[in-house]
């Protein structure tokens, strides 16, 4: 055997049974390690060193991270344009079915926008239009590790970031919430990410639903005392502060029903499709609602209702139908 | 020349975490993305000291746990079990090229459900996400094929360039 490893390319000496036994010692003392560490940074609730160090961190790498990006950019986007060539009849025949299911669902949403437009003005939570003037444009300059779905963005509280602020993609689409802001970058959950806050979204008619991130690239619909189906393509936009839902102001894009449902036992429970495009986007836009951290407080109070159209209960805080 | 086997191994997987937070948050062939922090730590790992190969393996999930949400220590423990796995299966590569990059697949999916598992424990929800499946057979994948290039070319680096005098490629030092 010996001989055949010196032969071998990749061969290299074997450890000795004291080195590997000791090896052993100093794993066991490196998990344990590990786990208080864990322990301690879950307990601080982004408050301790964690992240301080990850501020730090990546305050020290962005501009590595934003020449990198300069360079493979353009190379993934060429890579991918000639990737796509050999596909391009099957997307077009794909897009001209698509163009036809689109001009059926404008009308449809012509009408949604309609009802929309008048509930935001009965519930007096319109976006203000100064807020998407003030939004801070940002690029994604890095992620996350193999399962770990976070983005890192080139701005932060300098430029206006601060945690719990929602991030747009380039259409307007709501794709996630800033979690840590250091001087000038900052870190972004995707609302896909089981550990971004729930949000509270508009159906139809006025009903009401808590939208939560499944993990990688999906999230789902829950609608408690449903009494109604959902129809597979319904827009869900979000309602605005709402109960444990303050993170997001009201009328942002977030997702299409992935498929029709029905309630049962009085539960409504479906996939939703988000309409940002999470995985690839490059750069995305945050919205300082709230401007800064403090504020949260005061705009997170659940406003008064007074032409809520669905019939809330109080056991859930949720609920759905009515005005129908 | 141990020292300087350590301090290439750690500037290796300092580039490592930078190339995976950077390049591959853009290239994700099939939604899923080759984990090249965990393979230089199998490929540099195999070729330290067995203490200080597992010191490397936590250094650099702990590197990469500042570029994240996840809890800081997910990736550390994770990286470091792995790094004890190449120690302890470090005869397999002297069997042969393809030997090694099997037990580099075999690695990395244990460093993969590691972070899968232990992040669930503790909140994360990871094992439940649909694509958690995807994700766990299509790394340690690439890692096999990227495999391939970086077993010989760390094999070249430490087996000859950072070699001490007295041994030759593939000898015991």
């Amino acid at each position: 055997m010996g001989a055949a490893a010196s032969k071998h390319p990749i061969a290299r000496p074997r450890s000795s049974r004291i080195e590997t036994d000791r090896s052993a010692y100093v794993a066991i003392g490196l998990l344990i390690v590990s786990l208080m560490l864990m322990t301690y940074d879950i307990r601080s609730s982004n408050r301790g060193i964690g992240t301080t160090l990850r501020n730090a961190a990546q305050y020290v790498v962005a501009p590595v991270q934003a020449g990198a990006n300069a360079v493979v950019t353009p190379l993934v986007d060429f890579t991918d344009g000639v990737a796509n060539l050999a596909g391009l009849r099957d997307e077009n025949e794909r897009l001209r079915t698509r163009i036809g299911e689109l001009e059926r669902e404008v009308v449809r949403v012509g009408h949604l926008e309609d009802q929309v437009d008048q509930l935001n003005v009965l519930l007096g939570l319109r976006l203000e239009d100064n807020l998407h003037e003030l939004a801070v444009n940002a690029e994604v300059t890095g992620r996350g590790g193999t399962l770990d779905p976070t983005m890192l963005i080139d701005r932060g509280t300098d430029d206006g970031v601060h945690p719990g602020q929602p991030v747009l993609d380039g259409k307007g689409a709501l794709i996630g919430v800033v979690s840590e802001a250091s001087e000038q970058t900052a870190t972004v959950i995707p609302i896909t990410s089981r550990k971004a806050p729930g949000v509270t979204v508009r159906l139809a008619n006025g009903r009401r639903g808590i939208v939560e991130g499944e993990g990688t690239d999906a999230l789902s619909l829950t609608i408690l005392n449903a009494r109604y189906p959902v129809r597979k393509g319904e827009l869900l936009t979000t309602f605005g502060p709402y109960g444990e839902s303050v993170s997001y102001p009201k009328g942002l894009d977030v997702g299409l029903v992935a498929d029709s449902a029905s309630p049962r036992s009085g539960v409504l429970s479906v996939d939703v499709d988000p309409i940002g495009d999470i995985e690839d986007v490059e750069y995305v836009v945050v919205i300082p609602w709230p401007p800064a951290p403090d504020q949260l407080e005061s705009e997170a109070e659940i406003p008064a209702d007074t032409e809520d159209p669905v019939p809330v209960d109080p056991s859930t805080g949720l609920e759905e139908e009515g005005g129908q | 020349m141990t020292v300087w086997r350590l301090v290439v191994s750690l500037t290796l997987v300092l580039v490592a975490v930078l190339v995976q937070t950077t390049i591959f948050r853009a290239v994700r062939p099939f939604g899923a993305s080759p984990d090249v922090l965990l393979l230089m730590v199998i490929a540099c790992g195999h070729w330290l000291k067995p203490e200080a190969a597992v010191l490397l393996g936590f250094s650099g999930g702990l590197m990469l746990d500042l570029f994240g949400t996840a809890p800081l220590g997910l990736h550390a423990l994770a990286y470091t079990l792995a790094a004890y796995a190449t120690v302890r299966v470090g005869d397999r590569f002297n069997y042969g090229l393809y030997f090694a990059v099997s037990a580099v697949g075999g690695i990395t999916f244990i460093g993969i459900a590691t972070v899968a598992l232990i992040g669930t424990l503790f909140g994360e929800g990871t094992l439940a996400s649909p694509g958690i499946v995807r994700t766990l057979v299509l790394v340690p994948a690439y890692n096999t094929v990227l495999a391939l290039a970086v077993l010989p070319m760390t094999t070249w680096l430490y087996g000859t360039r950072l070699a001490p005098r007295y041994s030759r490629p593939g000898t015991p030092i």
